[in-house]
């Protein structure tokens, strides 16, 4: 076996030994104190060594088409003076700390410095008040620039505060043909979103 | 933001690592004669493989989005450029790519890389002159190849370089040249080298050589700062363990630049002009970085350029905005106010100052604030959200 071969092998064999799969949904599932009523299966991502770039430190990570294109990550239960996401390996970057007090437009501020530690570029587009998950909260759309191949994401996110805990769904796929074909599924497994207060 | 030596002959130009130039040159040393352009080296050699490596990353950097596709800024760089590095011009293409941080970077293959964050930093031409004229140095003096065949020469890793360079597949692109680029990191040498042809670039272009010196004194101020406020302890004999130390290397550059003749252009107003359409992208890519102390001493730097510049007041109290520690609310809003009596702050400003003035418990304050960026900007993305903060303030 050449070198080249044997070095993936073994990479791949790394990877494979501390990442796992596995299937959720459809019907009820929780995540943490949060619940949701899902139409269809969606798959989780478990891993104890690997960070998804798109969501360091999230609560749970989901997908329907694998998670280098659609990516929901989900940061919740997260309590006033916790740390939102952690930060990438090798890095030692602050991360933002939740405050119950935070704004709207603060916490997708913080959102955004978790998720673009590897020098991805997000701009937010629209932000407005939103119910979500049993309460008042805030919905906010964005872009987000991939860097490590330049792709560009459309992103959605929902927010609320509930018993003084932050949380916060964020779904993106790439813009192309992913992100409409896939976001009705989101809208629909969301809007079925409780959380008891 | 993690970061990475983009490319070979990225000498050590990213903040936080060491900073593009190396130890300098005696002032007379001989004098210096530039080489004639280089042939493509045959595909079957050492060279040949490196090129092959490089044209591969060149044609994904070609594709990115990162890449600032600007015809006058990337004219403007590019005349630069030819005018330091002479016949050798039309070998080398510049790439300006949107990433907030210290950096340029030369591959053998002709590959320039110029980084935002480098562009917002400089201060005039003769600034960025002086940062690509050490990298053309590092390409005219083929630094790239002595690196290559000296660490092939250490058997280990030039088994490594060997796979690398024949096209793995295993590891992603960006994982194989942050390998390669820390395995041929330039020596002390070839710094020493590259600065000295660099500011013989910038005499012979006839570029101010004494601004290579104040890009070193700016980059330490930050880098202090940066240091500072994240509280870590700022050794300079750590930055200084293959480089010399500050005062001597001051010393070496001036002796430098009056061998040359401290006379030339700084072409200060054509740099900013040559900058405008981008500074606005440029500030808000920086205070994304939450660099506190790295970002002020470059805000203060540009508010003594332009003293009448609201957009920079405005920059300073986000910053002071994002980090929010002790007195920063306080700062943030003074430095609103300042901007206010100036030109060039986005409406954006009286949404961060709401925010701030909430925060601060101050709710009149903030629902003005609110109602004046709403009065700005009536259709802003966020305008249905920016309501419900003033119907909490009623």
């Amino acid at each position: 076996m050449k070198r080249r071969t044997l070095l993936v092998a073994l990479l791949l064999l790394a990877l494979s030994a501390c990442t796992t799969i596995t299937k959720v949904g459809p019907g009820q599932v929780t995540v943490k104190d949060m619940s949701m009523t899902l139409e269809g299966p969606w798959n989780k991502f478990d891993s104890s060594a690997v960070v998804l770039y798109q969501a360091p430190g999230a609560t749970e990570i989901w997908t329907r088409e694998g998670f280098n294109l659609d990516v929901l990550a989900f940061y919740v239960g997260i309590g006033d003076g916790e740390a939102i996401g952690m930060s990438l390996p090798r890095t030692q970057k602050k991360m933002p700390v939740f405050r119950a007090r935070m704004a709207p437009h603060e916490i997708v501020e913080a959102f955004e410095s978790v998720v673009t530690q590897d020098g991805s570029v997000f701009k937010v587009g629209k932000l407005e008040p939103a119910r979500f998950a049993g309460g008042e909260g805030f919905r906010f759309e964005y872009e987000l620039r991939r860097k490590g191949d330049s792709l560009l994401f459309n992103g959605v996110g929902y927010c609320t505060v509930a018993n003084k805990k932050l949380y916060l769904l964020a779904y993106s796929a790439p813009h192309t043909y992913y992100f409409g074909k896939l976001v009705p599924g989101l809208e629909s497994a969301v809007r079925t979103a409780n959380i008891k207060r | 933001m993690q970061r990475r030596r983009f490319v070979l002959g990225c000498g050590c130009a990213a903040l936080g690592g060491l900073p593009w130039a190396g130890a300098l040159a005696q002032a007379e040393a001989p004098e210096w004669k530039m080489p004639a352009r280089f042939a493509r080296p045959d595909a079957s050699s050492d060279e040949g493989s490196l090129w092959a490596f490089m044209d591969r990353e060149e044609h994904r950097l070609k594709q990115s989005a990162f890449v600032i596709r600007d015809k006058a800024l990337q004219d403007y760089v590019t005349g630069i450029v030819c005018k330091l590095a002479g016949e050798h011009c039309p070998d080398i293409r510049v790439y300006i790519v949107q990433t907030p941080l210290f950096n340029a970077s030369m591959a053998p293959n002709g590959m320039m890389q110029v980084w935002s964050g480098l562009l917002l930093r400089m201060t005039s031409e003769a600034q960025l002159a002086a940062v690509l004229g050490h990298e053309i140095g590092h390409y005219l003096a083929r630094h790239s190849i002595e690196r290559l065949r000296d660490a092939k020469s250490k058997s280990a890793a030039g088994q490594f370089l060997g796979i690398l360079l024949a096209r793995a597949g295993g590891l992603g692109a960006i994982s194989q040249l942050a390998l390669l680029a820390g395995m041929l990191a330039y020596s002390r040498d070839q710094e020493r080298e590259a600065d000295r042809i660099g500011v013989e670039l910038m005499a012979r272009a006839g570029y101010a050589p004494l601004e290579a010196s104040r890009v070193w004194e700016q980059l330490l101020e930050e880098l202090k700062a940066g240091a500072k406020d994240r509280e870590e302890y700022w050794d300079e004999s750590v930055l200084f363990k293959t480089h010399p130390p500050a005062a001597e290397r001051q010393k070496v550059l001036a002796d430098l630049a009056a061998a040359k003749g401290a006379q030339g252009r700084t072409g200060a107003d054509e740099y900013r002009a040559a900058l405008a359409q981008h500074r606005s992208d440029f500030l808000v890519d920086e205070l994304k970085r939450h660099n506190f102390g790295e970002t002020r001493v470059l805000l203060e730097r540009m508010q003594k350029a332009f003293p009448d510049d609201g957009e920079l007041q405005y920059c300073l109290g986000e910053a002071y905005r994002l980090r929010a520690q002790d007195k920063d609310l306080t700062e943030a809003i003074a430095a609103y106010r300042r901007a206010e009596l100036l030109k060039g702050a986005p409406a954006e400003m009286y949404r961060s100052m709401g925010l701030v003035q909430r925060k601060l418990g101050d709710e009149g304050q903030a629902e003005s604030a609110f109602a004046k960026y709403l009065e700005l900007k009536p259709t802003a993305p966020d305008s249905a959200l920016i309501r419900t903060y003033l119907k909490r303030t009623d």
